[in-house]
């Protein structure tokens, strides 16, 4: 039976950063939907920093401990998750926002080993 | 009689200047354009650093206003997006670049280089050690030039900058920094980025986005709070933002555009050792001189409206 691979840290990079413009390009009206958008965006920028150091650390052969604030961002993420399901169509982010998330939250799920 | 004087002294002149090298050879005139055109380059990009962190810092400061209620001012949350070995690193390669124009304006004239050494030497010494530098790795990380060819172009200059040169070894010289100048310049320019997959205009781009996220949901929370004149200024910050992160990208795109050609400049120059004439080469360095310039108006324009 085949097995799904480990994504990769370029793969996890690749789909922290298709989130990113998903919800840098979504138009939220009102408070929660806006405040929504602007807390993903948030926590999708820790993970992005934090996977660019993991990057760098693996190429130099350094081990680096993972910070609190990105334990905190994947939480954060994971909350959003049905927020941000549900609110997609509405505040105009094409394509599937769920499954981008998922991508990002397994990956980092392996390189962070949350 | 007169005559045969004034002939016997013009051929020793023109054998001194042959021996020398000296800055009215046509080299040492191409190289001292070069070096003019390579400084107000290199001087620029450093700005490039300044306005990503600038938008960094103002993320930061939206964030402090997000959490300021519940967690109050911490200090340890303010930091800037380049750790100071990071900048170091970067400071120093480009100051190892501009070093590298004025010994070869330098070395060019008929100055005696004395005064120079001792700056050269010690810039040179700062490549040296730049290449073992955690800072370093940061620069290179972004880059597809492989770790060790990297630090070996940074040596590769440094070892150069402590070199004691005359008039004649020009040429030598040209040779000798012809692909550590690239490397240098590529990896300078692999920094940047792209708004996409890293490096500056990447992180430029993401904490524009977070900027006009930030800005959007505080308009939201707090309308009811707000007079019409007051809504309608923090509106027009929107498309302010907006307007801002696409003037910053396409400064920070002209300056890849100006290393580049800080690197394809420097490669025509070596290929003009033997020249007369060379056309190629006085246009390239014509437009490096107007792309410094235009890079020092777009980033005064820049620094001026931050302010």
């Amino acid at each position: 039976m085949a097995t799904n691979p480990v994504p990769t840290i370029p793969q996890t990079r690749a789909a922290a950063q298709a989130l990113e413009n998903q919800l840098a390009n979504a138009n939220p009206i009102g408070a929660d939907a806006s405040a929504t958008v602007a807390d993903a965006l948030e926590a999708v920028g820790v993970v992005l920093t934090a996977l660019n150091q993991e990057e760098a650390a693996q190429r130099s052969g350094q081990m680096q401990a993972v910070g609190q604030d990105v334990t905190d961002a994947v939480k954060q993420l994971t909350a959003l998750k049905k927020q941000l399901a549900q609110i997609g169509s509405d505040i105009g982010i094409v394509g599937d926002v769920a499954g981008g998330l998922d991508a990002l939250l397994t990956g980092c799920g392996s390189i962070f080993k949350i | 009689m007169e005559r045969h004087r004034l002939i016997r002294w013009c051929s020793a002149v023109c054998v001194l200047s042959m021996v020398s090298g000296c800055a009215f050879s046509p080299l040492g005139k191409r190289a001292t354009a070069f070096s003019t055109a390579a400084s107000a380059t290199t001087l620029q990009v450093k700005n490039g650093y300044q306005v990503v962190e600038q938008s960094y810092y103002d993320v930061q400061v939206d964030n402090l206003v997000k959490v300021f209620d519940t967690e109050g001012f911490k200090t340890d949350n303010i930091k800037p997006f380049l750790t100071p070995d990071e900048m170091k690193a970067r400071t120093q390669l480009l100051q190892g670049l501009q070093q590298y124009a004025t010994l070869l304006a330098a070395v060019s004239g008929n100055d005696a280089v004395a005064a120079l050494d001792k700056q050269s030497e010690s810039v040179g010494k700062d490549m040296e050690s730049l290449s073992k530098d955690s800072g370093f790795k940061s620069v290179a990380k972004n880059s597809t030039i492989e770790g060790g060819v990297a630090a070996a172009a940074v040596d590769a200059l440094g070892r150069e900058l402590m070199a004691r040169k005359t008039a004649k070894e020009l040429p030598t010289i040209l040779d000798e920094m012809q692909k550590p100048v690239d490397q240098i310049c590529q990896l300078l320019e692999e920094d940047i980025g792209d708004p996409q997959t890293g490096g500056l205009r990447n992180q430029l781009k993401n904490d524009y986005d977070q900027l006009i996220a930030d800005q959007r949901a505080f308009i939201y929370a707090n309308e009811k709070a707000m007079s019409p004149d007051e809504k309608r200024q923090a509106i027009a910050i929107l498309p302010q933002l907006w307007i801002a992160e696409k003037q910053n990208d396409a400064a920070l795109a002209q300056t890849q555009e100006a290393l580049k050609k800080l690197a394809t400049t420097h490669d025509a120059l070596v290929d003009t050792k033997k020249s007369k004439d060379a056309p190629a080469f006085e246009s390239l360095v014509s437009q490096l001189a107007v792309q410094g310039s235009q890079l020092s108006d777009v980033y005064s324009a820049a620094t001026k409206k931050e302010k």
